[in-house]
C-alpha cells in the first residue's frame, strides 16, 4: 500500500533524543535561471522510519534531497536535520552537519575510478578531518564489504566491477560512517532486475542493523512494499 | 591531510603518463636555465683558478684566446711553435720560464713537455713513483693512470705520427716513472714528459748506433766533422740507460719548437718589462691568462644572458601549459567533485586536494631538476673538459 500523505510519520526509534529525522515547514525555492521551482507546506521523516520518494521527472524529488541534505538552502521556510536547522547554518557547518549525518547513495554509484574498493568505502575519511580513521572504522568498512559481497574486490578499482559491485561499493561507502539518514537516489536505476533486488535486500539489511533512517528516491513502484511510507512529489509539492 | 596527500598521490599515479609528461615539463624549463647557470659558474672557476696559477703566458702572435687555452688545457695548438731560445730569453734575471710542449699524444692522451718547474707551479706531487727526471721517462695524470690501468714501471708509447712513412720518427716507448695525485684540473688528463723527452718524440733528437759501427752500406758520405747515413738507419724507440748517451740533437737550440712558456716574473715590475719586450716583437705575444678568462667570460655570459631570455619564454609557456592542465583537471574532476560536495567534504578539503597534487607534481619536478642540476654540476664540467 502507498501511503501519500505528507503528514503521516512513523514512531520514532527507541532511545533516540525524540523529534523527527527530517522536517521542512513552509519550504520555498526556486533555481537562479528562474526555472523550476519547488514549494513544499509540510515534511515530516521520523527517526528510523523507511521513506520512498515517487514522481514523475521534473517534480523536484532530487531537489528535495538537496533541501534535506543542506547542498542547496531554500529561500524560504526551514528544514530541520537530526534536531538542527540545517537551513539556517553556514555553508561550512552544513557540510559538516552533512558528512556527519548522513550518508548518501547516488544513481552513477559516483566512485573514484582511482581509488581501490577499501579506499572508496573509506572515502569519507579521507576527505573530512572531522571523521577518524582508526581500527575500529577500518574493522566496519571490511566487515561492511564482506557483508555485501565484495570482500574479495577490496583492491580492485571501480573500471574493474561490475555494476552490482560498484553500486554495493557505494552502500558500503553511504554506511561506513554510521549515518543516521541514508539518501538514496535512484540507487537501482542502473541496474537489471536480479542485482537490483539484491542491492536493496543489501540496503535494508544495513539500514535496519545501523537503526538509520532511509529516505529513496525511486520510479520503481514495485518496490514500495518494502518502504513504511511513500511521499509522492505531485501531492507533496505545493503549487 | 594524510587523506588528502593519499589520495592526490592516488590520482597522480593513476594518471601517470600524464603526470609523467607534466613533470617532465616542469623539471626541464627548470633544470635547463639552473643547469646552465652551474656549469657556467663551476666552469668560470675552474679556468679562473687554473689562470690565476698561471702568471703570463708567452706564445706565437695570433688568438690570444687559442694560446690560453691550448697552454692551460693541453688542447693540440694550431698556432706556430716558438723557439727554445725565447724560453733562455725569457728566463734571466730571476725570472722564472717554463716550456711548454703540447703537439702528441700517448694512446690519445696529451704528451705534455715540460720542465720540473712546472710541477712546483701547480703545486702537483706523485702520488706514487718520481717526477720525469729522466730522457724517456713520464708521469702520468691521476684520470690516465685509472683509465689506462698503467702505474709505476709500466711502459707507454707515444702514438706513431705516421704508420706508413718510415722516414717519420718512430713511436717512442717511454717508462712510466710515477702517477701524479689527482688535483680535479686538466693535469688529470694529461701526461708528462721532460721537453727533451718531447723532441724526441717529433725526431728533433733521436739516438743510434754509434756511426764508425754502422754498416757501411747505411753510409751516405762522410766528412771529417759529420757523417751521413740513410734514413734505413733503425733509430732507438726506447731510451735506455745503455743508449741514453747516444741521443743527440740535430737542430740549433733556437730551431727547437715550444708551444708555448710560462713566465712567473719575480716581481710586478719584472712582468711589465717582459710583457712590454715581447709585446714589442713582430712574432710573439705574452697574454695575461686570468684577463684572457675574464674577456672570454665576459663574451660567455652575454650569450648566457640571451639564453636566460629564452628559458624565461620557456619557463612562462611552462607556466600556461600546467595552467592548462590544471584547468582541464578541474574541469575532468568536476563529477569527483560534485560528489565530495555532496558528500559534505569542506571547499578547503577540495581546495587542498587540487593543490596538494599540483604541489606533488611541482615538488617531484623541482627534486628531479635539482638531482639533474647536482648531476650536471658533478659530471658535465668534466664531459665539458673532455670535449
Amino acid at each position: 500500500m502507498i501511503a501519500t500523505s505528507a503528514e503521516r510519520t512513523a514512531a520514532p526509534s527507541p532511545g533516540d533524543g525524540g523529534g523527527p529525522m527530517v522536517s521542512l515547514e513552509g519550504v520555498r525555492f526556486a533555481y537562479g535561471d528562474g526555472g523550476f521551482a519547488l514549494g513544499i507546506e509540510r515534511l515530516t521523516i521520523a527517526r528510523g522510519e523507511h521513506v520512498a520518494c515517487i514522481g514523475p521527472s521534473g517534480t523536484g524529488k532530487t531537489t528535495l534531497v538537496n533541501l534535506i541534505a543542506g547542498i542547496v538552502v531554500p529561500s524560504a521556510g526551514r528544514v530541520t536535520l537530526d534536531g538542527a536547522v540545517i537551513s539556517a547554518l553556514a555553508d561550512d557547518e552544513r557540510r559538516a552537519a552533512r558528512i556527519a549525518t548522513i550518508g548518501m547513495v547516488f544513481q552513477q554509484f559516483e566512485l573514484l575510478d582511482y581509488l581501490s574498493t577499501l579506499e572508496n568505502v573509506l572515502l569519507p575519511y579521507h576527505v573530512s578531518s572531522r571523521l577518524v580513521l582508526d581500527d575500529n572504522v577500518q574493522r566496519r568498512a571490511l566487515d561492511l564489504v564482506e557483508a555485501t559481497g565484495i570482500g574479495h574486490a577490496l583492491e580492485r578499482r571501480p573500471a574493474q566491477l561490475s555494476q552490482g559491485e560498484r553500486q554495493r561499493v557505494a552502500l558500503c561507502r553511504a554506511l561506513v560512517t554510521q549515518p543516521r539518514l541514508v539518501i538514496c537516489d535512484e540507487p537501482t536505476g542502473n541496474l537489471d532486475p536480479d542485482t537490483a533486488g539484491t542491492t536493496l535486500d543489501l540496503l535494508f539489511e544495513q539500514v535496519r542493523r545501523g537503526g538509520a533512517t532511509l529516505l529513496m528516491v525511486t520510479h520503481d513502484h514495485g518496490l514500495l512494499d518494502r518502504f513504511d511510507r511513500t511521499v509522492d512529489m505531485r501531492e507533496l509539492a505545493a503549487p | 591531510m594524510k587523506g588528502v596527500l593519499l589520495l592526490s598521490w592516488r590520482h597522480a599515479w593513476h594518471h601517470r603518463k600524464a603526470t609523467l609528461i607534466l613533470t617532465a615539463c616542469i623539471a626541464l624549463s627548470v633544470f635547463l636555465p639552473a643547469a646552465t647557470d652551474v656549469l657556467i659558474r663551476d666552469y668560470q672557476r675552474d679556468l679562473m683558478a687554473r689562470a690565476q696559477g698561471t702568471p703570463l703566458l708567452a706564445g706565437a702572435k695570433g688568438n690570444r684566446f687559442d694560446l690560453t687555452l691550448d697552454a692551460l688545457y693541453f688542447r693540440a695548438s694550431a698556432l706556430e711553435p716558438i723557439p727554445a731560445s725565447e724560453l733562455d730569453a725569457l728566463g734571466t734575471a730571476g725570472d722564472l720560464a717554463i716550456p711548454l710542449h703540447v703537439r702528441f699524444t700517448a694512446r690519445g692522451v696529451p704528451i705534455v713537455g715540460t720542465s720540473p718547474e712546472y710541477f712546483e707551479l701547480r703545486g702537483a706531487a706523485a702520488a706514487e713513483g718520481t717526477l720525469p727526471m729522466r730522457l724517456g721517462d713520464v708521469v702520468l695524470g691521476a684520470t690516465v693512470a685509472e683509465r689506462l690501468g698503467l702505474s709505476t714501471g709500466d711502459a707507454l708509447f707515444s702514438d706513431q705520427q705516421e704508420l706508413y712513412d718510415i722516414s717519420r720518427p718512430p713511436a717512442l716507448k717511454m717508462r712510466v716513472s710515477g702517477v701524479l695525485a689527482p688535483c680535479s684540473t686538466a693535469d688529470d688528463d694529461a701526461v708528462f714528459v721532460d721537453v727533451k723527452t718531447a723532441w724526441v718524440i717529433e725526431g728533433i733528437s733521436h739516438g743510434h748506433d754509434e756511426a764508425a759501427a754502422v754498416d757501411e752500406a747505411l753510409l751516405i758520405g762522410r766528412t771529417e766533422e759529420t757523417v751521413r747515413v740513410s734514413r734505413a738507419l733503425i733509430e732507438y724507440n726506447e731510451i735506455t740507460p745503455e743508449n741514453i748517451d747516444s741521443f743527440h740533437l740535430h737542430e740549433a737550440r733556437e730551431l727547437l719548437p715550444l708551444t708555448a712558456v710560462i713566465v712567473v716574473p719575480r716581481d710586478d715590475k719584472a712582468g711589465t718589462l717582459i710583457k712590454a719586450r715581447v709585446n714589442a716583437s713582430a712574432a710573439y705575444q705574452i697574454v695575461v691568462p686570468t684577463a684572457v678568462i675574464d674577456d672570454l667570460m665576459a663574451f660567455v655570459f652575454r650569450l648566457k644572458t640571451v639564453f636566460d631570455t629564452f628559458s624565461t619564454v620557456l619557463a612562462v609557456s611552462t607556466l600556461l601549459l600546467v595552467l592548462l592542465v590544471v584547468m582541464l583537471s578541474m574541469r575532468l574532476r568536476a563529477g569527483e567533485m560534485r560528489t565530495l560536495d555532496h558528500m559534505g567534504c569542506s571547499r578547503f578539503t577540495v581546495a587542498k586536494l587540487y593543490a596538494a597534487e599540483i604541489v606533488l607534481v611541482c615538488g617531484v619536478s623541482l627534486a628531479l631538476a635539482g638531482a639533474g642540476v647536482w648531476a650536471a654540476g658533478r659530471w658535465l664540467p668534466d664531459l665539458v673538459r673532455l670535449v
